[in-house]
């Protein structure tokens, strides 16, 4: 799913959030503020879709482990968002009387 | 990779990662209330780029210099606290020096928007300084300006000169070397000094209070309504018995040996009879008397040698406490000086900190100014370069002109424009106080100014070159000699010689024109006014044919005015047209580094 400029900027201004929690928390230091918003600026920009936001925020977070909550929640998000639309093809394929095949799709989501 | 998260786990993070953080002003970071204000009010990729532009210049000589340059205290933890003040001038100067840093190794392009502003403005601002620039300029919007001022910014040689001015800017010699750490420990050690004395002084007048406390006892205040000490009244009365009691107490001792002498006596005589083995009941009973006279005496004798030596304890404290009082007088003296010595020191050590902070402080400032006027110095030395090698290659040219001229008239003539008129750029040093805080201005006009500025108005006002013509003249030296090549006869003959004038008249007016640019402005009423004088309209024929653009420029210009002769359709054009001309044609070199205005544009425009 692409990644609209929007929410790229909603990703922008959660990172400065965690960034003063960060550093109120001690979790960071100034020193480390310049590497951080180059990483952010350099990396954000080239992401088109949920997958390479995912990864951008994951190797944020190798680099910077406060980030951790942030990832976890992005990546919550993608698999909200890919249960829904699951969800929503089994009660497709149930109405057309695709049991099977509905139980099959459904099962790829519960089974993990 | 993190693991994936429940829907429960979910929620708690997303209210741990999106929260609102606490009220900002309750933050201990700086920085972090800052963002906090900010966060939700800003795009986040502006707070983003300054983070970013916050990132150490990669040159550590300079970025060591900075950190030392303008240093703060160390804590107890050894990381460096700045006060308010360094720490803006610390921003500041890696500020400017982040930037400087990226123009002269990455270009313009490299710097964020904030930067890229910064470094035009100020060589903008450099570079409006010469009429020349301020003239070219006159009929481009600010996007233009900038445009020109970037061109030149991306100029290899332009560059280099702000390399220059940034090596000078974080060289060794920028180094400060002003102390305030010795000025503080200084000021400590008088400190503690100053502590010693007034603790000392302290415990001396605890110990006077006390003596004096003790000696009131022995004082005699009836004579302002008081009443005498306890231990004075009782010393007097001591005193007063003291002559009796020492005549009693003779008297007594006399008695008590008496006294004694016939107890013995007594004794004997008893012994003698208990020997015999007879008894004289009488003689216990004297015996019995004379015993108890004796105790008496001896219990009068005790009470008064009592007495008498409690007067001497008397007068022995009474002596004593006066004697200490004197010696706890005399080192309060000594300390009370003692203490206004060290107040003195201490005094005198703060004042000297202060200084040496304030000069220390005046360093660090000098040192941010190096930093932020790189880009100012570094344009002055870019177009004092252009300017002066401008000036220099004039100079060669007129004189090969001198040396192949034969006729003396035309060689005095052209001396005279090189001496009248060509010249080099200066710094003069103005403002400040006998010396403090003079600033170094660079004056982009040329020393002859005056005199340059003399001819032209006088010009402007009559239209006639001759007075031109005989300031060249006169001017004309022997370039071995350096005597005047022609008399006052011979300049008077040939400012009479029609042909002579004709001749040099338009080129007296050229040179003229173009030394006025240089040095000063030429408004378009004036530009007008010098092309309606014939020799004006003469003149800038005449260069516009020796420009290499000349038959564009002619061909442009009869387009304009739809007429073909030059002179004639000189006057035609507006004042604003005419003077992009003369500073097309006209101005020096410079002008190609600072503008890139087109033929076209300039007259079709005007």
């Amino acid at each position: 799913m692409d990644v609209s400029a929007q929410h790229k900027t909603e990703i922008e201004r959660k990172i400065l959030k965690e960034i003063i929690n960060a550093l109120e928390n001690n979790k960071v230091t100034e020193a480390e503020l310049p590497n951080i918003a180059d990483f952010v600026i350099t990396h954000i920009d080239p992401v088109q879709n949920q997958e390479q936001m995912i990864k951008f925020l994951d190797d944020l977070s190798q680099k910077w482990p406060f980030f951790e909550g942030l990832e976890q929640l992005e990546r919550g998000e993608v698999i909200e968002a890919k249960e829904d639309q699951i969800e929503q093809e089994v009660l497709n394929l149930a109405k057309s009387g695709k049991v099977t095949e509905a139980i099959n799709l459904a099962k790829t989501v519960t089974e993990k | 990779m993190a693991p994936t998260l429940t829907t429960e786990q979910r929620s708690a993070v997303v209210e741990a990662a999106v929260r609102r953080p606490e009220k900002p002003e309750g933050f201990k970071s700086e920085t972090a209330r800052k963002l906090a204000g900010r966060v939700d009010e800003e795009n986040p990729r502006v707070l983003l780029e300054e983070l970013r532009q916050r990132r150490p210049v990669e040159n550590p000589a300079a970025q060591h210099l900075i950190e030392r340059n303008i240093a703060g205290e160390k804590d107890s933890g050894g990381s460096i606290k700045r006060s308010p003040e360094q720490q803006r001038r610390f921003e500041e100067a890696n500020r400017w020096n982040t930037l400087n840093q990226a123009l002269v190794e990455k270009g313009i392009d490299s710097l964020s928007p904030d930067q890229r502003k910064n470094a035009i403005d100020q060589v903008r601002d450099v570079l409006k300084r010469l009429p020349e620039a301020e003239r070219l300029w006159w009929n481009l919007s600010v996007d233009q300006i900038n445009d020109e001022v970037t061109r030149l910014l991306k100029d290899p040689d332009f560059i280099a000169r702000i390399r220059e001015a940034r090596s000078e800017a974080t060289g060794e010699s920028r180094i400060i070397s002003i102390d305030v750490v010795a000025a503080q420990a200084k000021l400590e050690a008088t400190k503690t000094k100053k502590g010693q004395a007034e603790r000392s002084l302290a415990h001396n007048n605890g110990e006077r209070d006390n003596v004096t406390a003790r000696l009131e006892q022995f004082e005699d205040r009836t004579a302002t309504g008081g009443s005498k000490g306890t231990k004075l009244q009782e010393l007097e009365k001591l005193e007063r018995e003291a002559p009796d009691q020492t005549a009693r107490l003779e008297e007594l001792e006399r008695l008590s040996e008496e006294a004694q002498a016939r107890l013995r006596d007594l004794e004997n005589t008893q012994l003698a009879f208990a020997v015999k083995g007879k008894a004289l009941p009488e003689m216990a009973s004297q015996l019995g008397d004379k015993r108890a006279e004796v105790d008496k005496y001896r219990r009068e004798i005790s009470t008064i040698r009592r007495d008498l030596s409690i007067r001497e304890a008397l007068q022995r404290e009474k002596a004593e406490l006066q004697e200490t009082r004197g010696q706890l007088e005399q080192q309060r003296i000594d300390l009370e000086k003692a203490v206004n010595e060290t107040i003195r020191d201490h005094s005198l050590a703060q004042a000297e900190l202060d200084g040496v902070s304030l000069e220390r402080s005046q360093a660090e400032e000098e040192f941010v100014a190096g930093l932020r006027n790189v880009l100012r110095d570094g344009t002055f030395a870019y177009l004092e370069d252009k300017i002066t090698n401008a000036e220099q290659s004039l100079n060669k040219m007129l004189e090969e002109e001198i040396a192949q001229t034969q006729d003396t008239a035309e060689k005095a003539f052209i001396s005279g424009i090189r001496g009248r008129y060509v010249g080099k750029p200066h710094k003069e040093k103005r403002g400040g106080l006998l010396g403090v805080r003079t600033k170094e201005v660079w004056v982009p006009g040329l020393p002859k100014g005056e005199v340059i500025d003399g001819d032209y108005q006088k010009y402007v006002e009559s239209g006639n070159s001759l007075h031109v013509v005989k300031g060249l003249l006169d001017a004309g030296r022997d370039p071995t000699t350096g005597e005047r090549l022609l008399t006052d006869e011979q300049v008077t003959n040939l400012l009479t010689d029609k042909e002579f004038i004709e001749k040099m008249g338009p080129r007296a007016i050229e040179e003229l024109l173009r030394a006025r640019l240089k040095t000063g402005d030429i408004t378009e009423n004036e530009a007008t006014i010098i092309a309606n004088y014939d020799g004006g309209a003469a003149a800038i024929e005449a260069a516009i044919k020796k420009d290499p653009r000349g038959s564009e420029f002619i061909e442009e210009i009869q387009a304009k005015t739809g007429e073909e002769d030059l002179q004639k359709a000189v006057k035609r054009l507006s004042g604003k047209s005419i003077l992009a001309i003369l500073l097309m044609i006209l101005s020096s070199a410079l002008a190609s580094s600072i503008s890139t205005v087109d033929i076209k544009r300039a007259i079709q425009t005007a």
